[in-house]
């Protein structure tokens, strides 16, 4: 089924469309929040929180953008104030860094990103995985222009030499 | 523009023609561009290899939000019910008051 007509689906009270979304993108926003958060636990309930808020802004969904683009939006915007929540709870400041082990399955090179302070992690998935324009960056993290330049400048940097240090280097290691 | 951002920018083909060509003359002089070329293509090539990676929802994870969905469902009419009676209330009695004020 395609998006549209999952949509117009919706608007016409057929619920179970939600559902064909939820197939469709399911995974993604999880692993989305997973790069925001740097935690499993925390990845499912700020994805989930993020799933409820689509279906209730759903109806008012006008097709300015893609709903793929739309359903990130919501899913960087849930995943980035679950954080500050999260930051705050702890009194944690968003450039301590999160020692943390992660499953095996995330691989090297994703533990090496999700081990970055947040604001860096961020900063740098939302630039280099999902390729968002800076503008758009400074505009989810609530930061200004050169802020966020600075903040993937950095984390790029910083990445960079977490994987130099950690010999992830040769191709056969990480794929 | 420091090195590694202008090292990025040629790799990424967002430099113009001719600064870009000053760059690959550099980066054929002198060794240490030509290793940050390296290490800046191979974290390119890592961030690519992240960009197909996609994990799984953990199990039982559908069942949860759907959990979610309907407790919302059910609780946010009567929210809606308890925060519009009031207001509906207090018009109600405004406009009493004014009639009997009028009469």
């Amino acid at each position: 089924m395609e998006e549209k007509e999952i949509l117009e689906q919706f608007k016409k009270g057929q619920e179970e469309a939600f559902f064909h979304l939820l197939d469709l993108y399911e995974n993604e926003v999880y692993t989305l929040a997973l790069r925001i958060l740097g935690h499993a636990e925390d990845a499912r309930d700020a994805s989930q929180e993020a799933w409820l808020r689509i279906y209730r802004g759903l109806n008012h969904f006008r097709g300015e953008s893609t709903i793929k683009t739309w359903i990130y939006r919501i899913a960087f915007n849930t995943s980035l104030s679950e954080l500050k929540k999260k930051r705050r709870l702890t009194s944690l400041p968003l450039d301590e860094e999160i020692i943390g082990e992660f499953p095996e399955e995330y691989g090297e090179i994703e533990s090496e990103l999700l081990n970055l302070p947040d604001k860096y992690r961020s900063a740098v998935s939302l630039k280099d995985i999902y390729k968002y324009p800076y503008e758009e960056i400074a505009r989810i993290m609530k930061i200004s222009l050169s802020s966020a330049k600075v903040l993937v400048h950095r984390g790029r940097i910083k990445l960079k030499n977490r994987l130099k240090e950690a010999g992830i280097n040769e191709v056969k290691k990480w794929i | 523009m420091d090195l590694d951002t202008a090292v990025l920018a040629y790799l990424k083909g967002e430099l113009s023609p001719l600064t870009s060509q000053k760059m690959k003359n550099l980066i054929n002089t002198k060794p240490y561009i030509k290793q940050k070329v390296l290490e800046w293509q191979s974290y390119m090539a890592k961030m690519e290899y992240l960009i197909d990676k996609i994990y799984l929802v953990p199990a039982g994870y559908r069942e949860q939000l759907i959990k979610k969905l309907t407790k919302k469902n059910n609780y946010l009419p009567w929210v809606g019910a308890l925060t519009i009676i009031p207001g509906l209330l207090l018009v109600l009695g405004i406009r009493l008051a004014r009639k009997n004020k009028a009469a």
